[in-house]
């Protein structure tokens, strides 16, 4: 019997463009409800329709979602917040913007680890196909701080020592509100951006244009990140 | 004259996860009929930003086939008549859709035609084709044009749609295989790069739809065997790659 059970992985067609793949860690606690998670919903929207302009991008960008806070489970009581897979590394082209709640406390050291070990097992599956990938991008969003204490600081020394071995580049960005002294401990690369207001469309915006270049250099040569005064807060 | 061998036809639907997630179901629809020795088949994926894409895609699969049986009484599978059957099922969709708004309905349609000595592929939008000759050789047939599998890609309701469908007419006699799909399956079976099928894995699709009981129906596979292959394209393996609505149409000579 012939049964499609005998179909593997290494079966599948696997389009054999080098990957830019970028984790967005972000923080859907209570305190993003109202206009912020809105504007994080609108601007993951945008996102989608702008990267899938650009056909390079489609064939060689992919994305994954993590958030941190919302609604758990239905043996979740107390407001508690959890870690999220909310989309598992696609291609852009496949990307559907997800719609957001905001709910719950910030366990942003177990969201870290669910993002890390996602990332681990995306660049196993590249490594596996012989696929070229340049260095993974994370942006973590907030306008808060870890509720986690059992994860950290460990989360977030994990971390450090990824960006430090050249696993992954960090950029850490606040909203409204968020402590800037704790997000600049995140990343020894990239200082913490605050967002200028509610300007997610425009960080998406740029996250796709960036993206999207990036995609069309060399994996492991670098290349010059568009200006970020769009969206974000020049300190005076 | 009847074909010398009998075609059987495995084909399933799945929605995807996406759409899943957003409580849409499937906008993928299939169609098939063999009558006089005569395979019609065809394939529609309802565009997700149209509000009746399913419908649209169900009208245009379903009426492309009857239509495609009809004009082959009096012609050859040939490109003329390719596009002869997209602007009547054009024809009738309008008409079928009355005062409401074309593009509500938006849907791709790829056709397939199959006679003793020739198969013929029209295809509007991103569906693909995929055939495998008697000497284990696979390729694309009337592939789309390079970029419209990326986002943008046109509909039987686009303006000039009949006119920019891709056609291609083969001898059959050397095929003995032939796979139909829309995009979402086109994701995870061709390297869309290199415009390449798997042949790894349409050898093991092929292989599982070729093994089969004698029914007395040659478009009906063995009892469960559509099943499976819906399972199959709902398993984590599939939406790991991909996570748009999927159909995959499997033609074998049996």
């Amino acid at each position: 019997m012939a049964g499609l059970d005998q179909i593997s992985d290494q079966d599948l067609a696997w389009n054999r463009e080098q990957r830019t793949p970028c984790m967005l860690l972000l923080d859907v606690s209570e305190s993003m409800g109202g206009q912020p998670i809105q504007q994080l919903n609108a601007g993951l929207k945008v996102f989608e329709d702008e990267i899938k302009r650009d056909e390079m991008a489609v064939l060689r960008c992919e994305v994954s979602l993590v958030t941190f806070g919302g609604l758990g489970g239905a043996g979740n009581i107390g407001g508690m917040g959890t870690a999220r897979l909310v989309q598992d590394f696609v291609s852009v082209g496949q990307f559907h913007a997800p719609v957001l709640e905001a709910a719950g406390n910030t366990p942003m050291g177990s969201a870290i680890n669910l993002a890390l070990d996602t990332l681990r097992t995306r660049k196993d599956s590249y490594r596996q196909h012989g696929i070229n990938y340049t260095r993974p991008w994370l942006f973590l969003i907030t306008d808060g701080a870890p509720t986690d204490p059992e994860n950290w600081p460990a989360a977030g020394e994990r971390l450090l020592r990824e960006e430090r071995e050249k696993g992954v580049v960090v950029f850490p960005i606040g909203v409204e509100g968020a402590d800037l002294g704790f997000l600049g401990h995140l990343s020894s690369l990239n200082p913490p951006q605050k967002l200028k207001g509610l300007a997610f469309a425009q960080f998406f915006r740029w996250l796709s244009t960036s993206q999207t270049r990036a995609s069309s250099g060399q994996a492991g040569g670098s290349f010059q990140m568009p200006s970020q005064q769009e969206w974000a807060q020049v300190p005076l | 004259m009847a074909l010398s061998r009998i075609w059987t036809v495995t084909a399933a639907s799945q929605a995807g996860t996406s759409h899943l997630r957003h409580g849409e179901p499937c906008a993928d629809r299939f169609a098939m009929r063999s009558e006089g020795g005569i395979l019609v088949m065809a394939v529609a994926d309802g565009a997700g930003s149209a509000r009746f894409g399913a419908e649209g895609a169900e009208q245009a699969a379903a009426r492309a086939v009857d239509l495609a049986l009809r004009a082959l009484e009096d012609s050859p599978p040939d490109e003329t008549l390719l596009r002869a059957v997209f602007q009547a099922t054009l024809d009738e969709l309008v008409a079928w859709i009355g005062d409401r708004r074309p593009a509500d309905f938006n849907a791709t349609l790829l056709l397939a035609v199959m006679t003793d000595a020739t198969l013929a592929v029209g295809n509007i939008g991103d569906g693909w084709a995929v055939v495998r000759r008697r000497d284990g050789g696979l390729s694309a047939l009337a592939a789309p044009d390079r970029g419209e599998y990326v986002n943008e890609t046109f509909f039987l309701t686009t303006a000039g749609a009949v006119e920019q469908a891709v056609c291609a007419v083969v001898p059959a006699a050397e095929l003995d295989a032939v796979a139909l799909m829309t995009d979402g399956a086109a994701w995870f079976s061709i390297d869309l790069d290199a415009r390449a099928p798997s042949a790894a894995l349409f050898g093991k699709l092929f292989a599982f739809a070729a093994d089969t009981a004698d029914t007395a129906d040659p478009l009906q596979p063995a009892e469960g065997k559509s099943e499976e292959l819906a399972r199959f394209l709902g398993s984590e393996r599939v939406t790991r790659k991909t996570d748009d609505d999927t159909t995959l149409m499997l033609a074998v000579r049996s």
